[in-house]
């Protein structure tokens, strides 16, 4: 993944004056790297930190914290390196990398992360090897980093899009149902096995429908007819099935960072604000966005309504959530975002859109808080019915009062949204 | 003669920090204002005070008589912020329908196409945003600001970026407009060329008003008009 979608930690100003000064790049690139690494590298942490949990003895969490922060440096690494790399190359050698540490899971001894697996000798030594290789190549690309070869993190990308969306003959609310219904819009920062990158994308609606109705008839599949939906699974019990616990998280989790994040980062004050009263653009936007978010989650939410008529319970709660507690909670995990000012305009691509600050990680209370009234919510069907209805009262509540989202539309000017 | 702006007694502060302090000012509908002053002045507040985004923490200000976040204001008025973006995962084209539809205007292709032909962006028209250089994409946002014919234009530093001979067509098209038009900016022969009186403002408050002609007729010996201006934001004699 940090191959696939690796970037580099830097900052405009960082390009424009920073490695402009008359200074040796080779100093500066064990500071880039340190920036790097807590920018992105740390995420591993979080990733495998529970693995050192696991650990028996002292010796044994001692030597997999050290191995935790040695992946930590490689990912981080294989991040910047993959900014030197072609498409082909980048993309052959992640393949390569991610098949090598998977086979850790068929009992392989020879992997960076089979110290995590168990194997804490040959582990250990594979992925000091690897790091080793790894850290000064990405050291001498930082020393040796070409300025424009930053803005070269979109070279895959085409430069126009093949057909034009029509918005003519639509009226301005109709229009902005059209926009964000066509299209699902993905802007910001894409943090993926730990590499941080900005991007700009968007994608039809249509197609995500038809790839998520596959998914989840895949899901109903596997969990209602075939020969898996009878394995004993070590917590699995007649009421109780993971995957079903679990998909309600994990969409959960997607759909509230759609949200939250993405919902004003491509926004324009200066021309949608401008151009009606921003309580009514705000709402209409957050409408149709929640409606196209359906498009990921509503075939997953039938899925489940679908299993609870098989027999499987856990299903209507699994529903309950993604058809009516994850769209209600977005929009206020979207308010509160805003309302604290924790999200970034992105105004170019390849690059942070600005320095973040202790309330960049308050952004993620919200959706912590949201997992927990989900997980609460599988487990007892009344607390599920009880926290959707409360949390569609509230979403309605603050929708219907228009000086909520002025607040928000000056609020953002304020913090340089334009 | 009638106002089109009307700004009284307005003060905005920024946390401690005063932008705006108790600024008053009036401008007649169809005449021409470059607005003037140092960086950090209060230039940009001003305009988006006058636009709506921001609110002043104290005094009125009335847009064609009316309130800034009214409908009636918002339809008169066009807007182009200094550096501004417009939505990057749109083309050319779609960000001019789009603009052109959330802003009611009645024949949306017409206009878009009005627009790319006169700023000549036709050959960018499928073009994502995002990928367009920064002449092209001032070249856009000017069009965006525009599209709905405004009656009041507000222009901050409307000519960066653009090479000359855009320049010179940008310049045609805002001396046709026929519109009341604030021009903010920091270049002098932008200032003479697209307006007749200048609104100059220096840490938060006005410090001159006045035509350009009277600003040209306090050289002093071969002092350029510029060195005038900078006397006036500075407060030297």
């Amino acid at each position: 993944m940090s191959l696939l979608f690796g970037g580099l930690f830097i900052l405009k100003s960082d390009r424009d004056y920073l490695l402009t000064l008359p200074l040796r790049r080779r100093d500066l690139s064990i500071s880039l790297f340190i920036a790097q690494f807590v920018g992105s590298g740390i995420t591993i942490l979080f990733l495998y930190g529970f693995y050192v949990a696991g650990a028996g003895s002292l010796e044994d969490t001692i030597v997999l914290i050290a191995n935790l922060v040695l992946l930590a440096c490689l990912v981080t690494s294989l991040g910047v390196i993959s900014n030197i790399l072609q498409v082909w190359k980048r993309v052959g050698l992640a393949i390569v990398l991610g098949l090598w540490c998977l086979s850790t899971l068929l009992g392989f001894e020879f992997t960076p992360v089979s110290s995590f697996t168990g194997q804490l000798v040959y582990g250990s030594i594979v992925l000091f090897a690897a790091t080793a290789i790894a850290v000064p190549v990405a050291l001498r690309e930082l020393a040796y980093l070409e300025l424009g070869s930053i803005r070269s993190l979109l070279r895959s990308t085409s430069t126009e899009y093949k057909k034009n969306m029509s918005f003519s003959g639509k009226g301005p609310i109709r229009v902005i149902y059209s926009y964000h219904l066509s299209f699902l819009e993905l802007m910001g920062r894409v943090n993926i096995g730990g590499s941080t990158s900005y991007r700009t994308a968007r994608i039809k609606t249509s197609t995500v429908l038809i790839i998520s109705i596959v998914a989840a008839a895949v899901y109903v599949y596997l969990t209602g007819f075939s020969a898996l939906a009878g394995m004993p699974l070590t917590v699995a019990s007649e009421h109780f099935t993971p995957v079903v616990f679990v998909i309600p998280i994990f969409m959960g989790v997607i759909i509230l960072v759609l949200m939250s994040q993405g919902t004003f980062s491509n926004e324009r004050g200066w021309l949608a604000f401008t151009a009606m009263d921003p309580a009514t653009y705000i709402r209409h936007l957050l409408l149709s966005r929640v409606i196209s978010a359906l498009a990921i989650i509503g075939p997953f939410g039938v899925a489940d309504l679908i299993l609870a008529l098989l027999g499987l319970m856990t299903g209507l709660d699994a529903a309950l959530v993604l058809l009516v507690t994850v769209p209600s909670a977005s929009i206020l995990a979207t308010y509160l975002v805003a309302r604290i000012g924790a999200v970034q305009q992105v105004k170019e691509e390849g690059m942070m859109p600005g320095q973040f600050d202790l309330r960049q990680f308050l952004v993620i209370l919200p959706t912590y808080f949201v997992i927990g009234l989900i997980i609460v919510s599988e487990i007892f069907l009344t607390a599920a019915i009880v926290i959707a209805a409360a949390l569609t009262v509230v979403a309605t509540l603050l929708m219907i009062i228009p000086s909520v989202w002025r607040g928000i539309a000056y609020r953002l000017t304020q913090r340089g949204f334009i | 003669m009638a106002s089109c702006i009307d700004v009284q007694y307005v003060s905005k502060s920024y946390g401690k920090t005063v932008a705006l302090d108790d600024v008053s000012f009036s401008i007649p509908c169809g005449e021409s204002y470059a607005l003037l002053g140092p960086n950090g002045a209060g230039k940009s507040t001003t305009l988006r005070l006058l636009v709506g985004l921001l609110k002043p923490d104290t005094g009125t200000i009335k847009i064609d008589g009316h309130e800034p976040f009214s409908p009636e204001a918002k339809s008169a008025l066009g807007y182009l912020p200094e550096d501004a973006t417009p939505y990057r995962t749109l083309s050319v084209r779609e960000n001019l329908e789009y603009i052109a539809a959330l802003r009611g205007v009645k024949d949306v292709t017409l206009a878009t196409d009005r627009f790319l032909d006169e700023l000549v962006l036709r050959e960018y028209e499928r073009a994502k945003v995002g990928k367009l250089s920064r002449g092209n994409m001032q070249k856009l946002s000017i069009a965006l600001a525009l599209i709905h014919n405004p009656k009041i234009v507000l222009l901050d530093e409307p000519l960066n970026y653009l090479d000359i001979p855009t320049q010179e067509r940008v310049f045609k098209m805002l001396k046709s407009l026929q519109s009341t038009m604030i021009v903010s900016t920091h270049i002098m022969s932008i200032a003479t060329r697209l307006t007749e009186k200048v609104l100059m403002i220096a840490r938060g408050k006005i410090v001159w008003n006045g035509t350009i002609d009277t600003l040209k007729g306090m050289e002093v010996g071969d002092e350029s008009i510029e060195s005038v201006v900078a006397r006036l934001m500075t407060g030297a004699s």
